[in-house]
């Protein structure tokens, strides 16, 4: 049953995550966010590195369950090299497909996409959801 | 020793959910339908506000709730004016502290421990914080314990409130609140216990332990949500003010009030009259039973899983010894919130996270933990469900290793 939700591509990015780093960036080109869910024991930090509109580096360190640190992995893929303006679209498209199970193919998601299975699971679109949440926190408050 | 076939049939929850394995009780029980019915008793034949009715159905809505004092001032062993109801535990922890510490001034100090449910040191530390005042932590000896001879070593003549939980509800483990009550008592220093985890299974009887508060809720004994009863020792009660409004207050004038006396002084506003008759079928049905009885069942039931346990292998468990009816564990490198996520697919329900206690986390050395916790109503039939449950979710998360 819980295949649905564990996707080989989820438990590849779990396992083998992609741009996670073990320990504090120190490097005042990238912008620091914690993400923290810490009734559930999910706590990361996202860092994102911009050239003027553009997102063009993004890693992040941290623990927590398979949903969040996969997710937190593909994050950092799908939306690297994108407009700020894009990237917040997009981040809004993977709500929908987490939460409704939707892929809208105008977005290209890759691995994006293999997240569709927690729309059956409600309690984990907070995991899921975390560390695209954070970019997108991030990239509004620079342009406040 | 009791019937548990008889006991599941009092909970029509139960029998609603024919799949469900209910291992969650120390952070909420289920409801026997005699403490519904008397709930909607209330509101189909009687209701009415309470202190202020001259028609029959406020003189028995009065009637009820005064009952239901008295039955907890019985329970608790105190006088009737010494039980004061409130919303829940944290509510009268946060009436309680902010009353106490507005009193305080200059260096004095509040102690706690550093393994309190957020409920128990966040009202005190932060009130106190608010006044400029210190809160020390009382040091946790190797085996995870808060003993007597810490606090010794810790109160000195700035303390004025003691604040700690009773029992925990991660490790379960007893804080000996009995001898330091004894010591402020003599010192003339505050005791404040949350007791929310302790009067599950035990006897509180307030005036052998000696202590000025004692808290606790009605919804992890059998009871409603929304109600909480606070013991409040009327010698310090009677100069406190928790809130101003209706019900408390006596005279009003233009430039001044004076307040009723204790117990109603306390409680101000129309109160969860519904839940305060609540509480006391929760309390009437659970002393059916002796304390003593309830203790064993769930320890007996602790034992019993933690034996099975042993069996799957990647299974930490973090309070083996504390005699109680909870198991705080992990799986070895599989986060908690997969595991729940396998056990909630089977309809088992237990605790993952940081139990509103990140102290103690912190202590254990991680962010999150696993709680299994039993009550009245569970038996062997729920053990090995749950078992089964853990052995699958191992196996199902075994590509996580
Ligand atoms: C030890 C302890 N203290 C305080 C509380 C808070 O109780 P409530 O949420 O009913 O106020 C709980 C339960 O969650 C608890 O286990």
């Amino acid at each position: 049953m819980t295949n649905d939700i564990y996707r080989q591509v989820i438990m590849d990015h779990y396992k083998n995550p992609q741009n996670k780093i073990s320990s504090p960036l120190n490097d005042s080109d990238y912008i620091k966010r914690e993400a923290l869910n810490p009734s559930c024991g999910d706590m990361v930090t996202i860092y994102v590195k911009f050239i003027n509109e553009q997102i063009i580096d993004i890693k992040f360190q941290g623990e927590g369950c398979s949903i969040c640190c996969a997710s937190a992995s593909v994050m950092t893929n799908e939306l690297n090299n994108l407009s700020k303006v894009v990237g917040l679209e997009k981040i809004n498209q993977f709500a929908n497909i987490i939460k409704d199970g939707v892929v809208d193919k105008e977005y290209d998601f890759e691995d994006g996409e293999a997240f569709v299975g927690v729309s059956k699971f409600p309690a984990r679109f907070k995991c899921a959801y975390l560390s695209w949440d954070t970019v997108g926190k991030i990239i509004r408050e620079l342009d406040e | 020793m009791f019937n548990i076939d008889k006991i599941k049939k009092d909970f029509t929850i139960l029998k609603n959910n024919p799949t469900l394995t209910y291992l969650d009780s120390a952070a909420t029980s289920l409801t026997p339908d005699v403490v519904i019915e008397a709930m909607n008793e209330y509101y189909y034949h009687y209701r009415a506000t309470v202190h202020r009715s001259m028609y029959a159905n406020g003189q028995k809505a009065d009637e009820k709730y005064q009952a239901s004092r008295e039955t907890i001032a019985k329970f608790l062993n105190c006088q009737i004016n010494e039980v004061i109801f409130t919303k829940s535990t944290t509510n009268a922890l946060n009436l309680v502290a902010n009353s106490l510490v507005t009193k305080l001034n200059g260096d004095d100090e509040i102690l706690t421990s550093a393994l309190e449910h957020h409920s128990t040191l966040l009202p005190f530390r932060e009130f106190a914080k608010q006044k400029g005042l210190n809160t020390k932590y009382i040091p946790i000896n190797k085996y995870g314990e808060i003993t007597y001879d810490n606090f010794l070593n810790t109160v000195n003549a700035k303390t004025k409130i003691v604040v700690l939980h009773h029992v925990s509800n991660v490790l379960g483990d007893v804080v000996p609140i009995k001898k330091i009550a004894k010591y402020c008592q003599e010192n003339n220093i505050i005791t404040v216990f949350d007791g929310a985890q302790a009067i599950t299974h035990e006897q509180i009887d307030v005036k052998e332990i000696g202590c000025d508060f004692y808290a606790f809720s009605g919804h992890k004994i059998l009871g409603p949500t929304g109600i909480g009863v606070l013991y409040a020792n009327n010698k310090i009660a009677k100069d406190l003010i928790f809130e101003y409004g209706g019900d408390m207050a006596h005279i009003v004038t233009i430039d001044d009030v004076t307040t009723k006396e204790l117990p109603l002084k306390l409680e101000a506003g129309t109160p969860s009259i519904a839940e305060v008759i609540g509480i006391k079928a929760a309390i009437d049905y659970l002393m059916q039973y002796e304390f003593d009885d309830i203790a064993r069942h769930i320890y007996e039931l602790k034992i019993a899983t933690i034996n099975l346990m042993k069996e799957i292998p990647g299974i930490i468990i973090y309070n083996e010894n504390t005699k109680n009816g909870i198991i705080t564990f992990n799986f070895e490198n599989i986060p908690t919130h997969d595991v729940l996520q396998e056990l909630a697919n089977e309809n088992i329900a237990i605790r993952g996270g940081h139990m509103c206690n990140q102290l103690t986390l912190k202590y254990l050395g991680v962010n999150s933990v696993l709680r299994i916790s039993f009550y009245i109503y569970n038996d062997l039939n729920d053990v090995k469900k749950l078992i089964n449950g853990l052995k699958k979710a191992a196996s199902q998360l075994a590509w996580m290793l």
